[in-house]
């Protein structure tokens, strides 16, 4: 994929009404107040006080990089490198689980899209600990995952929890809708027309997915393998319930140096660090993908 | 090559269709789990139950602490859901229909809150309102809620703003329409499905957030809060019930407006 | 100024660097059928838009009825303009969109649906108004977005390609129509298509435009026979054209001396100085073929016939000449298009392979001078 110049050339504008100047920045610009201060604003708090002496509540002209030395000093680099691992592998299986998903509702059963979309996107409406609660009550020792594999001899009082594949499990039920909607918009950027002339060509199926499919839909696939790898790399919940202490994330060291340690800046400097690499990721991922055609993808843009 | 077709679609049809169905309960699967652990007697959870009982189902309802936090939560969501459409509205115009300088700054800007891990955004938040000496409450619960679900529903709305044809509102200029005429009578007429789906998951995102509201609601306990309280506490039996009973809510607020449009669409 | 219905004086419209319509000026007369004709790009939508005034004009004045609108916007205009994609509005119903103009010049409910039944009956949609867009074919969308422009009663109606979206026996017939209905009315039309045929038999007078400026104007029996620039006669009709220097001007007869041959013209234009650059075009069906070299004509060829296409009324029959450019040195080659009818043709049935006589009448041919693009030529005509 090439770095995408000019973006907003695929789509032609109309300038209206014509009494004002610059209609997009007048209609952009509360909701570029509200994200100023209420997003940008403390973003750049937490940048200072990952600054300040470690376990001061208050912000100070000294400044010190001893935070992120703990960072490096203090062995929290594991606990990020383990998020990784984990974000890296429910991004691989929520991929795989979500893309013959999203074949399926847009080239197959296209006249059930708005309901199937729904079903499968509505957990995300749900908030999360109480589905993982759900999952918690099938896999408990006890539970309804042990009552049915009580029924096979030798396989009595199996408890699901507390093990690394049940916490991708649940990473991966937690963000499968984020990697399913931007995956959908990507294949509706395919072209059925190309996909027809290809086969006519002699492509059998797994050329057509790599040559036509793929490149096609890359944009959408792009997106979702980022949304959830970020969204998965500061996630706490599933890891702490399903887990228990077999892993500790790195989000929950986070909330540990705020909470139960009282220490502000740690906490803040840890999180610089969350985010420098997330944003890090983002800019550049963004850099090629022309989110006016993937967005106007049902619209049929570009 | 229509042969074609149908021989490839053949035996792919009802595999997909398995595969799908097979994801969605899948997805559904606590939810399940949920609604019939709720109807067990038992202080502790074992299955199979020893009795069944709709005996939480009548504590949930009296348990005044249930109810407030219900009320916290319904409130903030409700106040929520019409300031963040209306800019959300605005900005998906800004989004996807006007050329101008700083689009492409702009569009990156509105996305980068979905990709941020929400604790991080919550502890910020809770940051900058003890530097400005503000005490956490609702309100900051729902300032934190909205600057977070703002570029999601701007997003939903931009998605339909994409295909909107802007020369039925030249027609509608030249046949003598004023700007407000146009905005009235064409324009958001023709978005409102893209408005009125952003507004229901306004309600419903900021209903059932847990991340943020848990450094920001200050005093007023939120529902998704207390149920998470409730079930770290360790087992209560209330739990289930109130989690089932929260489920079947929020998927009975998405999904019954979209049956009424199909209705309303099919007569 | 007031007799005119409109009168566009130097009107100029850029975008950025780019110049949409330079200099265009013309006078349209009450209940005029104006068609605008050119290839996509060459200004002629923009320079409609300018009249409606949905662009805003660079330069230049248009004045409506005699009163100056450059700064008047659409809706106050006395124009009312059909878009090429209908425009209509998708969650109205028939009624409402038609009756949409006269709701915004406050007119109550009641009169208004009286006036949108005549309207539909006028454009034969009666029974429609419950309908909405979505359920209506092509033709019947053509005609709300017709009824729904003409009922504020406008003075000059514009038509953004109208028909372009189309099948073409709907096309046709619409054509017919429109025409009927324009003259039943007797407001001014100002239609806007890339459509030679559509420009032809619908124009009162014509407007060819070519990268933002006029081509000609006139009627169309003078364009098509007598086209005024090469880009006219080669966008227009079937024409060959040639061009070269000229060798001789005497007694209103041109001779030209081209890389296939020296050929005569007669014209009644002023003819510039012997040895200046200049060129002659000839319809495709006034040239006449012939196995037999016995006939004499004014100007002569010799070809080789490359292929027959057979239209129905009409034969087209492609022939191949070769020419030596003028400093000797490459050989050169050329296709002619020619027009025979069916009577013609059946007479010698000339198929390919036949070596051909072509031969046409300076009096029939068309002097042309001025700027020769070569792209344009080839690209539209032969």
């Amino acid at each position: 994929m090439k770095p995408y110049e000019n973006q907003s050339q695929s789509i032609k504008y109309k300038n209206l009404p014509k009494k004002i100047k610059n209609p997009g920045l007048f209609l952009g610009l509360p909701t570029i107040l509200a994200l100023t201060i209420f997003f940008l604003l403390p973003l750049c708090l937490i940048v200072l006080y990952s600054f300040q002496e470690p376990n001061v509540f208050e912000l100070g002209k000294d400044l010190t990089l001893l935070n992120y030395k703990d960072f490096l000093g203090q062995g929290y680099y594991s606990t990020f490198l383990w998020s990784a691992l984990l974000a890296v592998l429910t991004t691989a299986a929520t991929f795989v689980l979500a893309y013959p998903c999203a074949y399926g509702m847009v080239k197959v059963f296209p006249k059930y899209n708005m309901w199937l979309t729904l079903l499968l996107v509505m957990p995300i409406f749900v908030t999360s600990n109480i589905r993982i609660f759900g999952w918690t009550l099938i896999l408990l020792k006890g539970g309804f995952l042990s009552f049915l594999t009580g029924w096979i001899p030798g396989f009595q009082e199996i408890e699901f929890l507390y093990n690394f594949p049940v916490i991708i499990m649940g990473m991966v039920y937690i963000y499968f809708p984020f990697m399913l909607f931007p995956v959908v918009l990507g294949l509706e950027m395919v072209d059925d027309t190309a996909v027809e002339a290809a086969v006519d060509l002699g492509a059998n199926r797994w050329q057509v997915f790599k040559e036509v499919e793929v490149p096609m839909s890359a944009a959408g696939i792009l997106i979702g393998c980022l949304l959830v790898f970020v969204l998965s790399l500061g996630s706490m919940v599933e890891a702490q319930v399903l887990g228990g202490s077999i892993v500790t994330t790195f989000a929950e060291d986070i909330h540990h140096a705020f909470s139960y340690q009282q220490n502000w800046p740690l906490g803040s400097a840890l999180s610089v660090i969350l985010l420098t690499i997330t944003v890090g990721l983002i800019l550049v991922a963004l850099r090629y993908v022309n989110l006016d055609k993937l967005l106007g993808a049902r619209a049929k843009l570009g | 090559m229509v042969t074609l077709k149908k021989k490839r679609a053949g035996y792919k049809k009802p595999l997909v269709a398995v595969y799908i169905l097979t994801v969605i309960f899948f997805l559904q699967a606590p939810a399940l789990s949920l609604l019939v652990s709720s109807f067990s007697a038992d202080k502790y959870f074992r299955f199979p139950f020893s009795e069944l009982t709709m005996k939480w189902y009548v504590e949930m309802f009296n348990s005044g602490g249930i109810r407030d936090s219900v009320l916290n939560s319904l409130v903030t969501a409700l106040a929520v859901t019409v300031p963040a459409t209306v800019l959300a509205f605005l900005g998906a115009l800004a989004f996807a229909r006007y050329k101008w300088r700083g689009r492409f700054l702009y569009q990156r800007f509105l996305l980068l809150p979905i990709f941020f891990p929400q604790m991080v955004l919550g502890l910020a938040q809770l940051l900058l309102a003890n530097f400005m000496g503000v005490n956490t409450s609702w309100i900051t619960a729902g300032i934190s809620h909205m600057v977070w679900l703002l570029p999601i529903i701007t997003m939903v709305i931009a998605i339909q703003v994409y295909g909107f044809d802007v020369t039925i509102e030249e027609a509608a200029y030249d046949l003598g329409a004023s700007t407000a005429q146009v905005l009235r009578e064409v324009t958001l007429p023709v978005l409102m499905p893209g408005i009125v789906t952003g507004a229901l998951f306004a309600f419903l995102l900021s209903w059932s957030n847990f991340d943020l509201s848990l450094f920001l609601q200050g005093v007023d306990n939120m529902l998704p809060v207390y149920i998470y309280g409730k079930m770290t506490g360790g087992f209560s039996p209330t739990a289930p019930a109130l989690s089932a009973a929260v489920y079947l809510l929020s998927a009975a607020v998405l999904f019954i407006p979209f049956w009424l449009i199909t209705r309303m669409e099919n007569s | 100024m007031s007799d005119y219905d409109v009168v566009c004086e130097d009107v100029c419209k850029s975008f950025g660097d780019f110049n949409a319509v330079e200099n265009f000026n013309l006078k349209v007369e009450r209940g005029e059928y104006i068609a605008f004709l050119g290839p996509s790009g060459c200004g002629k939508s923009t320079t409609l838009r300018c009249i409606a005034g949905h662009n805003d004009i660079t330069s230049g004045a248009v004045y409506l009825r005699g009163q100056k609108v450059n700064d008047l916007p659409p809706g106050k205009r006395d124009t009312s303009m059909m878009f090429q994609n209908f425009a209509l509005f998708p969650h109205k119903t028939v009624l409402d969109n038609i009756g949409f103009g006269l709701k915004m010049r406050g007119m109550e409910p009641a009169r208004r649906v009286k006036q949108v039944k005549k309207f539909l009956d006028i454009v034969g949609l009666e029974g429609m108004e419950h309908r909405k867009p979505g359920d209506l074919s092509g033709g019947q969308q053509q005609r709300v977005a017709l009824a729904r422009a003409l009922i504020t009663e406008p003075a000059v109606l514009l038509l953004d390609e109208p028909l372009g979206h189309l099948d073409e026996l709907l096309r046709i017939k619409l054509r017919g129509e429109l025409k009927n209905l324009q003259r039943k009315l007797g407001i001014t039309f100002i239609h806007v298509t890339h459509n030679q045929d559509e420009c032809l038999t619908m124009g009162d007078r014509l407007v060819v435009m070519n990268n933002g400026k006029i081509e000609q104007t006139g009627a169309p029996h003078d364009i098509y026979t007598r086209p005024a620039t090469f880009f006219v006669a080669a966008f227009v009709g079937d024409n060959f054209i040639l061009t070269g220097d000229i060798k001789s001007a005497e007694s209103a007869r041109v001779s030209i001396l081209t890389d296939f041959g020296c050929f005569k013209v007669d014209t009644t234009q002023k003819v510039p100085v012997k040895n200046k650059q200049g060129g002659f075009s000839i319809r495709a069906d006034l040239i006449t073929l012939d196995t037999d070299t016995e006939q004499k004509f004014d100007n002569e060829l010799f070809g080789v016939v490359e292929f027959v296409e057979y239209v129905g009324y009409i034969v087209k029959l492609r022939v191949r000449i070769d020419g030596i450019n003028n400093s000797g040195q490459g050989a050169m080659v050329k296709q002619i298009i020619v027009k025979q009818n069916h009577d013609q043709y059946f007479k010698k049935q000339l198929k390919e392979g036949d070596k051909v006589k072509v031969g046409w009448a300076a009096k029939d041919a068309v002097f042309l001078t001025g700027s020769y693009s070569v792209k344009d030529v080839s690209l539209y005509g032969s």
